[in-house]
């Protein structure tokens, strides 16, 4: 109990020893013991599995843990083949971060190369091979992206800590990943969609965001564009 | 490999592999399943400790005393998950999960949500009233416990991939500590309850239940009556 108090003290009064990063830290890069963070300017990409609690009650565990894997390895691979880095898996979501001057058309790219790999080739894989889902449950995502300041520091205790990425943008990305709005998959907020070239608000010619406008979303209110589109991966 | 071609290859792979399954009786080390087909099968039960209000907290405070207050409570329920025996699996920002094993995961796990609602009252508040008497953002959390067989499995790419639980407990879990709307901090499902042992369900001199039953919400197709508590144990 004294261990409690006195760390939490400790964090609570030491002074931050922060730099501004220009590439995202590893975990080993920052210390947990001192209050060390490193501030960026980033774009927070979150991908999350819908109805997973049904896949998992519906399905053997076996079943279920092809499909989930299968999302997760998609979801790494777009996120690492448009330059993000990977810094959280969380059950069926994952989370990836993008710096430097593309951010927001690298995350976007990422967001809409997933859309195609879970609503074309997931899709077809699990109808192939696992019917047995496919006969109680469909595939589904969703995709959340927003840019801003963030710290990362560690959080945990000794030997059982991870990097944190504290800021609005992080927060923000996660809840809009639990948004279910089929067949709207990717959701992000202005900040992203205002710096984004042309080539990455279109496919095959047609614009590709659609404005949700104003929400509330946990307390903030935020300007929200949503897409449909998928795009290939080359 | 190009990106169409790493996502067609990856997913034959995944498909084909027959899976490398073996019962567990410990939690896995991080390291302790293998990225292309392992699976160790536990009966365990999860918990997920996670901050609330933290997108207000996010908006209305500096970064870095945000970041504090978010490095206090994940400290905080760590320690104290680690104290009562659970095995930490996952961190995700405000949020922290542990999975408990052996005969009395129910009610160590238990036990350990409510001495995180102690930690919170006479510990982070005090500290965050005495630091930033101006902050009017107060801590509190939701704590999300279930139990139940799960399937842990590796989850992602080669170089960038972690532990996956596979399972309704840990799914469960996961929602029960999203609730806000309860007015209860620490909610078990009724699985959980029934395995209680009597110290972890009864408080107090009167020896009262300290657990409300809260009612029956569908989470992804299947009825889950859950039980709340705001009691707090000191640890």
């Amino acid at each position: 109990m004294d261990d409690l108090l006195s760390r939490g003290i400790e964090i609570a009064t030491q002074p931050w020893k922060t730099r501004a990063g220009w590439t995202v830290p590893e975990s080993t890069d920052l210390a947990l013991a001192k209050n060390e963070g490193v501030y960026l300017d980033a774009t927070y990409l979150y991908a999350d599995l819908g109805d997973s609690t049904k896949l998992a009650q519906a399905c053997t565990a076996e079943d279920a843990g092809k499909v989930i894997r299968m999302f997760l390895s998609y979801a790494s691979s777009c996120i690492k083949a448009n330059g993000g880095a990977i810094r959280s898996f969380d059950g069926d979501r994952v989370m990836g971060i993008f710096v430097g001057k593309d951010q927001c058309g690298e995350a976007v790219r990422a967001a809409l190369n997933l859309d195609y790999a879970v609503n074309i080739l997931m899709d077809m894989f699990i109808e192939k091979s696992l019917p047995d889902v496919a006969a109680v449950w469909k595939t589904r995502h969703c995709t959340g992206i927003d840019r801003g300041q963030a710290l990362l520091t560690r959080g945990g205790v000794r030997l059982d800590n991870d990097l944190v990425s504290i800021g609005l943008a992080p927060n923000l990305a996660a809840k809009l990943s639990d948004k279910r709005d089929f067949p709207y998959c990717t959701y992000v907020t202005s900040r992203v969609l205002n710096p984004l070239s042309y080539s990455d608000c279109q496919v095959d010619g047609d614009w590709i965001w659609r404005s949700v406008g104003e929400q509330v979303v946990g307390d903030a209110v935020v300007n929200l564009w949503k897409t449909e589109k998928w795009r290939k991966p080359a | 490999m190009s990106l169409k071609d790493e996502l067609e290859t990856s997913v034959n792979d995944l498909l084909a592999a027959e899976w490398n399954r073996q019962d567990a009786t410990t939690v896995p080390a991080t390291d302790g399943v293998v990225l292309k087909n392992g699976a160790k099968d536990v009966d365990a039960t999860y918990v997920y400790a996670d901050l609330a209000g933290s997108t207000k907290l996010a908006q209305s405070t500096k970064d870095w005393a945000a970041a504090k207050i978010i490095r206090v409570y994940l400290s905080t329920a760590t320690r104290i998950l680690k104290a009562n025996g659970g095995e930490i699996r996952s961190f995700d920002g405000d949020r922290v999960m542990a999975i408990f094993i052996g005969a009395s995961k129910n009610t160590a796990a238990a036990k350990a949500g409510l001495q995180i609602n102690w930690a919170i009252d006479n510990l982070i508040q005090p500290t965050l009233d005495a630091k930033w008497s101006s902050l009017s953002w107060k801590c509190d959390h939701g704590v999300g416990i279930d139990t139940g067989k799960a399937m842990i499995v590796r989850g992602g790419v080669r170089g960038d991939n972690d532990l996956v639980s596979v399972g309704s407990a840990p799914n469960i879990a996961a929602k029960l500590s999203g609730v806000r709307t309860s007015g209860k901090r620490v909610l078990i499902s009724a699985a959980v309850y029934r395995l209680l042992h009597e110290s972890a369900k009864l408080g107090g001199k009167a020896k009262t239940d300290m657990w409300t039953q809260l009612g029956t919400t569908s989470f992804g197709g299947k009825a889950v009556t859950y039980y709340g508590s705001n009691w707090r144990w000191s640890p």
